[in-house]
Order: C-alpha cells, then structure tokens, then sequence
C-alpha cells in the first residue's frame, strides 16, 4: 500500500481549521470547567467530590467525562465526515475514486489518516485541557486523565464509524455532522439520564457511548469493550460495502 | 423592503422546506426526546443523591422550580442555543457560497439585507414551529408529573427560551457570513455557544459569575427558572434578550453588504 | 439609449486592476459577444452588473436604470448565468425554479405555467421532477438557463454558458440566446469560443487587461483586420494589446 496519499492526508489534518478548532475548544472547555470547580461553594464541591467515582482521575475528571466530552463528539463527527464527505464537497470524490485505487483500499486509507490524525490532535487538545485544569484546580492525576483519554478511544471510533456510516448515504459535510452528532448526543443523554436516575447503577454495556464513564469510574471493561468493538466494526464494514457497491 | 417581491412567500417556501429536511426532522427528535425526559425522568433525578440533587435541595419547598431549573437552565438552554437554532442557520450565508448558490440568488431583485432577512426570518420561524410546536403542548404531558408548575411560569420560560434561540440565530447568521465553510460554521458556532453558556451555568456557583453572567442573555432567559414570574420583568427581559442579538444580526448584514462575491 | 451602458468602469482589486475604465454600449435586440483572455475582465464585468462586485468608479445602467443606485430595479430586467454554480442536489429542478421565480416577485400560479413554457422551449420537460443531483451536465445547464429566463427578463447577461457543452447542447444555448434577442430583448455573453461569436452575435467586443480594445460586428472586425475569422482577429488583437 502506498502511504504517501495517507501521510500527506494525515499532515493536511494536522494543519487544518478542524485541528485548530479542535485544541482550542478544548482548552477553552478546560479553562471555564476548572473555573467551574475551582469558583464552587465548598459545600457543592463537597458534594461533586463525593459523587466523584473511585476510579477517576480527579473531580475535574468526573466533570469533563460526564459534561464536556459528549460535546467534543462534534469534534469527532467533524473527523469522521473527513472519509468522504470533504472530497465529496469539494468535488474531487470522482476524480480520486478514477484513480488506479479501488474503493476498498481507498476507504481503509482514508480512515487510517482520519483516526491517527484524530488521536494526535485529541491527545494534544487533552495535553493541553489537562494542563489548563491541574494548574488551576489543582488534584489532576494527569497521567492518568491522558491514559483514560487514550482508553476511551475505542467509543470515539464508534462514533467515527457511526458518522462513517451516515455519511455514505448523505455525502454532504453538513447533513453528516448533523445527524452524527444528533445520534450521539442522544446516545449518551440516554446512558447519562439512567445514571442520573440512579447513581449507584452502572450503565449499560449495549450503549456504546456509555464507554467512557466505565472507563473514568474504573468499571470492568471487556464485556463494554466486545460489545463497542463490534458494533464499531459493524458500522464500519456495513457503510464500507455500501459505499463499494453505491453508484456515485 | 422590497414591495414587489412577494416577501412572504419567499420565506414560506424557505421555512416549509426547512421544516421537512433532515435538520428539521433532527430539531424534532431532541426536541420531543428532552422534553419526555425531562418529564420522566424528573422524580427519580429529584430524588437522587447526585450533584444535581444538591442543587435542587435549593428549591426543596419548590418543585415547579425545581422543574424549571432542571428543565430549561439545565438542559434546554443549553440544546436550543448550542444545537436547536444553530441548527437552521449555520450553513445560511456559507452554505450559498460553497454551493455558489450566492450569485444565483442575489441576481434576483432582492437586496443583499432582504436576501440575510429571508435567511432569518425563516430560521425563526422553522425553529418556532418545532421548540414551541412541541413545547407548548408538552405543558400537558409535564403537568400531571409537576402538578405545582402553573401555565404561565411554563410558558414564560418557553418564550424567553425561544428569544433565547433568537439571539442564537442572529450570532449564528454573523458566523455564518463571516466564514467560508459550513462545517467551521457548525464548529465555531458550537464553541462560541458552549462559551457563553457558560457564565450562566457558574452563577449558581459565585456571586462574581452573577454578574458576569448578567452580560450573557442566557441569564435572562433563565430568570424565571429560579425567581416567581412577575409581568414587567418577564417582558423587561424580553426586550434586554433582544437587545443582545440585535447587534449581531447587524453586523451580519453590514459584513454582507459591502462585500465583493 | 442602449440596453446596457458602462462608462469608465473600474475596479480594483488588492494587487490587480480588473478593470480600467471600461465602456460599452449594447444596443437592445442585440446579442453581444463579450471576448477576451482569462483574466481580461469579462466576469467583473458582469458581476458589476448583477451587484456582485461592487465597482471601484465609473457608471452602469441597464435599461437605462443605475445598477449602483437602483441594484434592485435593475436586476428585475436581467436573467443571470454565471460560470460556475450550484444547485440544491437533493431538490428537482422544477422546486428549484419556483423558488427562484418567487425571488423573482412572480406569483405561484405564474412561476407554475412559465416553468412549463420554457421547459418545453429548452427540451427539460422530461427533468422536471427528476433530483438535480441525477441529472446530466448539459441539463444542468439547462436548468441553470431556466432559473435565468424565469422571471422574462428584458436582458440576459450569460458568463461563458457553452462551456462545456457537446455540440448540440452548445446550439441550442446559442439558438435560445438568438431567439431571446430576436424578440427585442438584449443578450451579453462572456466566451472563448469564438465560433460561436460568429453563429449568433450581432457585436463583439474583446477586452483586455479592463480595457474594451476592439469592437464591431464579426463581418466588420474580419475585414478590418484581413483575417479569416474571429479566432484569427481575436489573436492579432489580443497579442497586440
């Protein structure tokens, strides 16, 4: 396989609006929830860091698993509309899919240079949203608020995947980020309501955005896992067939 | 205004279309999801021992405040600014210039503010038909779960939020003008959105965020959530919410106006 | 009065002068073929004309109405074409034209009968309701011409409309354009493709680098310029500034 189309997809990402937009949405997110904590009477933080899950990094980390990262699934769904839907926009699907290049080898080329410039650019937004709230509020294991980020990788392919396959059908940036991240918001109010509803209950290992919490609260994985890691592959496979056997 | 083309049905024809795409059935869905949750839901967060039972101790002798704040200041405001009215107006201006649809449309005999109003006035009317087209009547199906919540708390609460989705239009609209790509759109409106909010979310937490938050429009759309309703207010601060977007749509229509396509 | 008149027409762009001072006089009934080389200034030209661009000096008038002062007026005369354009994909081209006929101040029931009346002219009837995204580049043209001929405007002002085209798409675009100026009305087309200059124009100018260098009918400047056609005038004049 030729990596150079991969490697040079891969450095458009990392200097692309999207990657920008992407690490300072995070750090601006990280400033005003630390803020957040940090301004909070003593007697509502008491009461945040008693609900605060064993496992988790710190209180700033129940706040950003629980609060912000269904939000940064938008940065996610942006990433995942790359696949496609950015040459189908600009015209040039046709005229790279006319290449000596089949379809297969284009998607799976294509998503590599998606996924790895994700993971650099999230890791880096994470450095740096990490950093913003351990100098400010200070108890961050930050170490291990970047190893659950990583951790939680495999629940942002799903999403990955899930705005993969919207986008086959729907082709346009715009329709693909919005339904994307409307299906995922959804997703995680569902696991996060039930939570709500019941604090002591742990969500459900069908709801694969319910990934994330397990992994913060240091609930067993495998089972989530299996279940995340197939749907994911689901998603992938089935929108990669239709996508090969679609007229364009 | 231009009297010769017939305003009205340009815009009946933008909202209609608007209202049966992807985005409007997309604006259905959350709308009719958070509003069951919200009324299902309720009892049992009310009783959950969690951060947001803490709060809600606040207005223990209060459950129709307790709903409200949980409802709209918790949830609502942050969907209808962040994703319900972005939603219809992200991709107006940057839309039509990626799809070089913007010199098609402004060769009609419609002038550069007509042809940004025609883009407004139908997201607000898209975006009303949806919020307050499953709000509104979604008083019936929250009432018997908060029997103490009355109609006109509820339904001022719904206004100010559909005025909050005003303001979102009018900075989405300038967002939208000013970039070139409708995904950066969607992106930066989300950010500046999630931004603002934010003051309104910590004022539960300082006395200082009071009053910064008193610059965002959230915290007037969010008064009543915690306070009783009282008339002058409830139309003070409609006025003050307008206010705050009014600017923004201007710019929007100046940045459009003197600018080569 | 002509159907169209610029008088110094400039505009400036950051780094480049687009135009310097163009005039230009088109007589109504005419159909004017506007030449040039990429970037002599053509598209500016008719931007300006439909509010667009907003000139830097000088003057422009469609029939007789101040396209600076009174933009909106005068786009009520003018059906436009420009080069490069989108569609909605997922919209038919017959819900596409009503929305641009009702920009255009007509009325339903109107834009209903004109949408049938020029379907039928330009050979779309059968694409009406088919998806635009489904339809072919020579329909898509098509459309693009319908959405400019909506509204029976007095003045068509085309950006480069054959371009593209096979050559039966390119004769008809070229007899709508004949039969839009045989009824009175006022045609002014961009294009390269100096044949068909020659097929349906009654003037032509060429411009160059913002400047109107020559014009005349094609009969006229291939006698002046002892040329054999309009490709030959157009390279004596053009290498010549």
């Amino acid at each position: 396989m030729n990596l150079q189309p991969t490697l040079l997809d891969i450095k458009d990402m990392l200097v692309s609006k999207r990657a920008s937009y992407t690490v300072i949405i995070m750090a601006i997110f990280a400033l005003t929830f630390a803020l957040v904590v940090e301004f909070s009477p003593e007697d509502l933080r008491d009461a945040i860091e008693a609900s605060v899950p064993e496992g988790s990094a710190g209180m700033f980390e129940f706040i950003w698993f629980e609060d912000v990262l269904r939000f940064l699934f938008l940065i996610v769904v942006s990433f995942g509309a790359f696949i496609i839907c950015d040459l189908d926009d600009d015209e040039t699907l046709d005229l790279i899919l006319s290449r000596p290049e089949s379809r297969l080898s284009f998607l799976v080329r294509r998503t590599l240079s998606s996924v790895i410039s994700f993971l650099i650019i999230f890791m880096i937004g994470t450095l740096i949203a990490g950093g913003v709230a351990w100098a400010i509020v200070g108890g961050l294991d930050l170490p291990l608020f970047l190893i659950h980020h990583l951790m939680v990788m495999p629940m942002l392919l799903f999403v990955f995947a899930l705005t993969f396959f919207f986008s086959v059908p729907l082709r346009t940036t715009t329709y693909t980020v919005l339904v994307g991240f409307a299906v995922s918001l959804v997703l995680s109010f569902t696991y996060s309501f039930e939570l709500m509803a019941n604090p002591a209950s742990e969500p459900s290992i069908f709801n694969p955005l319910a990934f994330g919490y397990r992994v913060m609260a240091g609930l067993p994985l495998a089972e989530a896992f299996y279940v995340v890691l197939v749907l994911t592959i689901v998603l992938f496979v089935a929108g990669g067939l239709w996508f090969c056997r679609k007229d364009l | 205004m231009d009297d010769k083309v017939d305003f009205l049905a340009v815009i009946w024809h933008r909202t209609y279309r608007m209202l049966f795409s992807v985005r409007g059935l997309l604006a259905l869905l959350m709308s009719v999801y958070m509003l069951v949750a919200g009324a299902y839901f309720l009892d049992s967060l009310m009783e959950a021992g969690t951060v947001t039972g803490e709060l809600y101790a606040l207005f223990i002798d209060r459950p129709d405040l307790q709903f409200q704040w949980f409802f709209f200041d918790g949830a609502m405001s942050k969907l209808v600014t962040i994703f319900l009215a972005p939603l219809f107006i992200f991709d107006a201006v940057s839309g039509d210039r990626t799809g070089e649809r913007i010199g098609l449309v402004l060769s009609r005999p419609i002038t550069r503010p007509t042809y940004m109003l025609i883009h407004l006035v139908s997201a607000i009317l898209a975006f009303g038909v949806i919020f307050l087209g499953v709000l509104i009547p979604g008083y019936f199906l929250i009432h018997p779960q908060v029997p103490e919540l009355t109609a006109s708390a509820y339904l001022a609460t719904t206004v100010l939020m559909y005025l909050l989705g005003f303001f979102a239009l009018c900075v989405a609209l300038l967002i939208s003008t000013l970039v070139k790509s409708n995904l950066v759109s969607f992106i930066a409106s989300f950010g500046l959105f999630s931004f603002l909010m934010m003051p309104n979310a910590l004022k539960y937490t300082s006395d200082v965020m009071v009053d910064v938050a008193k610059f965002t429009p959230h915290y007037y759309a969010t008064y009543f959530t915690t306070h009783n309703l009282e008339g002058g207010l409830f139309i003070a601060y409609a006025v003050v919410i307008i206010l705050f977007s009014l600017p923004f749509l201007a710019l929007a229509i100046l940045r459009i106006r003197n600018e080569d396509l | 009065m002509g159907a169209i008149e610029i008088k110094g027409l400039k505009k400036d762009y950051k780094d480049v002068q687009a135009l310097k001072g163009l005039d230009l006089v088109i007589e109504e009934g005419q159909v004017y073929g506007f030449c040039g080389p990429n970037g002599a200034g053509k598209t500016t030209t008719l931007k300006i004309l439909v509010g667009l661009v907003y000139a830097t000096g000088g003057e422009a008038s469609i029939k007789g109405i101040d396209v600076f002062n009174d933009g909106v007026e005068a786009r009520r005369h003018v059906g436009y074409l420009p080069e490069s354009y989108g569609m909605p994909r997922w919209d038919t081209p017959r819900k596409f034209l009503t929305y641009m006929g009702i920009l255009s101040g007509m009325s339903k029931a109107d834009i209903s009968k004109r949408i049938e009346e020029i379907a039928g002219e330009i050979n779309l009837t059968d694409n009406l309701d088919r998806r635009i995204k489904a339809i072919s580049k020579g329909n898509k043209q098509r459309i693009g011409i319908a959405q400019a001929l909506i509204h029976d405007p007095d003045t068509l002002l085309f950006d480069e409309p054959t371009t593209g085209l096979d050559p039966i798409g390119r004769n008809e675009v070229l007899d709508t354009m004949r039969a839009f100026a045989d009824k009175g009305k006022t045609v002014l087309f961009s294009t390269h493709i100096l044949s068909d200059v020659e097929k349906i124009c009654d003037t032509v100018g060429i411009i160059h680098e913002g400047l109107l260098i020559e014009e005349g009918s094609p009969e006229e400047l291939r006698q002046k310029h002892e040329a054999e056609d309009l490709d030959e005038v157009f390279l004596k004049v053009a290498s010549h500034g």
